[in-house]
């Protein structure tokens, strides 16, 4: 494994990986929205 | 106009993350990420692909979800009807997304028989025909239970023989008939969950399957990192392997070839699953009150976190540690890589049976959230033409699906109906979607629609950013990147399939679905506008 094959690992995994990371905080830390009314779920009416 | 019949949504936040990052990651992430990048220059390869990603597949993705709620609050889940309100309701736009549903649901006929390799091997290891122990039977056609196979060619023959690659119809006769089987079992699986709907099936599905591939890749990767040349051969270190994936080879020479920069960008659009009306479909399912903005980015980097950091580290290095050059001059084909030369690295691995299963059970996972994605387009496509019940359109996708899977199952020398199919609906048709679709959003939808949908219930606020990137950083990228894949690969790749007997019956069967979705689209276009014609003409008489 040469330099280049180090910094291209390195700089692309930890790219990803705190992109990812800093989502996946956010999206546990984010309170839900609550359901809204006119969504109402009605699968029965075509199944 | 008349209101669709069914108004389903998501359950929760997490369900829609998971089940668009399951339509996601699939065998793009596993198989094809490591083949491209290995054999279009490593290290330097993942230059142009970072750029696709920030600069085509974030952007995009968000806008794609927006996009889709747009049309999702207006009783519209198809890409024609989406792309139909979106518009403005033009015609032409709603002619467009009609025909562009063809992208997911042709990749869906060949990618089912592709997910039943997948289990079949899963099955094989399970059984212990690819390595010693196990349960003792072949599912393997001319193969005797419990026979671990020894050499490369013999991985090469029971692939072959798996996907009846030697001849065409090989598959039809007795010795398909595992292979078959196996296809049904997945077909019933899929179309089951699509008929149980988008709460009770596809997001149950996704959320009790994501841990599963989470902990395949875990088992996988940790046994990867933790053998060091385990053939003691020189070049076969676990630095060697990575360095076969991550050095950077000749970076000023393949940063000019704009095949590297096609590469990248088509990987971008098969992994993301963004362009394939898939994420369009999904997104028209999430509650108006829902954020878009961060599940977007969240299932992104979901599907870049399996590609990159698993895909990347888990694949190619035990080849090279293991097969050393022989396995070097194969890596660029992704079937080779995962059906042959991974199956020959399990053989000499310790435990290689049960990482094996591991493996292929993960590829399975992986495959069966994708290919229910690749349904959904398809299901809505028909409520909104015709108003069928789920029942009746599950059926009619059922039907057609297979169609497709019995010309692929049927012209199977050299996989060239496979090859056609895939050519034409996961290389062509997602850039022109992507074109479509960008020019959509940019000229039609307007940023002022974008940037209130997009901050519905967002959790970040992205939306100043998305219009722009789009206008002058995707849209202008996407243009050069389809031109010059018009103009390099796209002729000779039309000139291949035509000396091909089995493609040239391939494209016309898929020329066939493509006019009859088209049609389709036209009548129900019109009807739309004749009913809010009469709408119209009822509202000024009284």
């Amino acid at each position: 494994m040469t330099l280049g094959g180090w910094i291209s690992m390195t700089v692309t995994l930890g790219f990803v990986l705190g992109l990812f990371s800093w989502c996946c905080y956010k999206m546990a830390t984010a309170p839900d929205a609550p359901d809204s009314p006119d969504d109402s779920d009605d699968e029965s009416r075509d199944s | 106009m008349k209101k669709p019949m069914q108004n389903e949504h998501w359950g929760s936040r997490l369900g829609v993350v998971l089940a668009v990052s399951g339509s996601a990651v699939g065998l793009g992430n596993f198989l094809r990420f490591p083949a491209q990048a290995a054999s279009n220059g490593g290290g330097a390869f993942m230059i142009p692909y970072l750029i696709a990603l920030v600069a085509v597949a974030i952007p995009l993705a968000s806008a794609e979800w927006a996009l889709g709620r747009y049309g999702g609050r207006r009783g519209m889940h198809s890409p024609m009807g989406i792309y139909y309100v979106a518009s403005g309701r033009r015609p032409f736009f709603g002619v467009c997304g009609g025909g562009l549903t063809f992208t997911a649901f042709v990749i869906n006929m060949y990618y089912l028989f592709v997910e039943s390799w997948c289990a079949l091997y899963a099955l094989q290891y399970l059984g212990g025909l690819l390595a010693p122990l196990g349960l003792g039977f072949s599912l393997f056609p001319n193969q005797a239970p419990g026979l671990s196979l020894d050499s490369a060619a013999a991985y090469q023959d029971a692939f072959l023989a798996t996907t009846g690659a030697t001849r065409d119809r090989a598959l039809f006769g007795a010795n398909g008939a595992s292979v078959l089987g196996v296809f049904a079992l997945c077909a019933i699986a899929n179309f089951w969950l699509i008929y149980r709907g988008v709460s009770k099936g596809i997001e149950r599905f996704c959320k009790a399957v994501a841990p599963l591939i989470l902990i395949c890749s875990i088992i996988i990767i940790f046994r990867v990192l933790t053998l060091d040349n385990p053939t003691g051969k020189e070049g076969q270190s676990l630095l060697d392997g990575l360095g076969f994936m991550w050095n950077p080879q000749n970076a000023a020479e393949t940063l000019k070839k704009p095949s590297v920069w096609l590469a990248a960008t088509s990987q971008i659009f098969f992994s993301t699953s963004i362009c394939t009306s898939a994420v369009l479909c999904y997104g028209s399912y999430v509650q108006a009150k829902r954020d878009v903005a961060l599940s977007s980015l969240t299932s992104t980097m979901t599907n870049e976190f399996c590609e990159v950091c698993l895909g990347g580290l888990m694949i190619v290095p035990p080849a090279i540690m293991f097969l050393g050059a022989a396995a070097s001059e194969k890596i660029g084909s992704v079937f080779s890589l995962g059906f042959v030369i991974l199956p020959n690295v399990f053989g000499q691995m310790p435990a290689g049976q049960f990482f094996g299963f591991a493996f292929f059970a993960l590829l399975f996972f992986a495959a069966i959230t994708s290919s229910i994605s690749q349904l959904q387009p398809a299901s809505a496509f028909l409520e909104e033409a015709f108003g069928w019940t789920r029942g009746k359109r599950v059926l009619a996708v059922a039907l057609a699906e297979l169609t497709g899977t019995f010309v692929v199952c049927w012209f199977t020398e050299g996989l060239v109906a496979l090859d056609a199919f895939d050519f034409w609906s996961a290389n062509f048709m997602p850039f022109l979607c992507a074109l479509v679709q960008t020019t959509l959003i940019v000229f039609f939808l307007g940023r002022k629609k974008l940037r209130d949908e997009l901050d519905s219930g967002a959790i970040i606020k992205t939306s100043k950013y998305v219009f722009p990137a789009i206008a002058f950083v995707s849209l202008p990228y996407l243009a050069i990147v389809f031109g010059f894949w018009l103009y390099g690969e796209f002729v000779n790749k039309c000139k291949e399939f035509a000396a091909k007997p089995g493609s040239l019956t391939s494209e016309i069967f898929l020329l066939a679905v493509f006019a009859a979705l088209v049609i389709v689209s036209i009548f129900t276009v019109l009807r739309w506008k004749r009913e809010e014609r009469l709408g119209k003409e009822k509202g000024a008489n009284l």
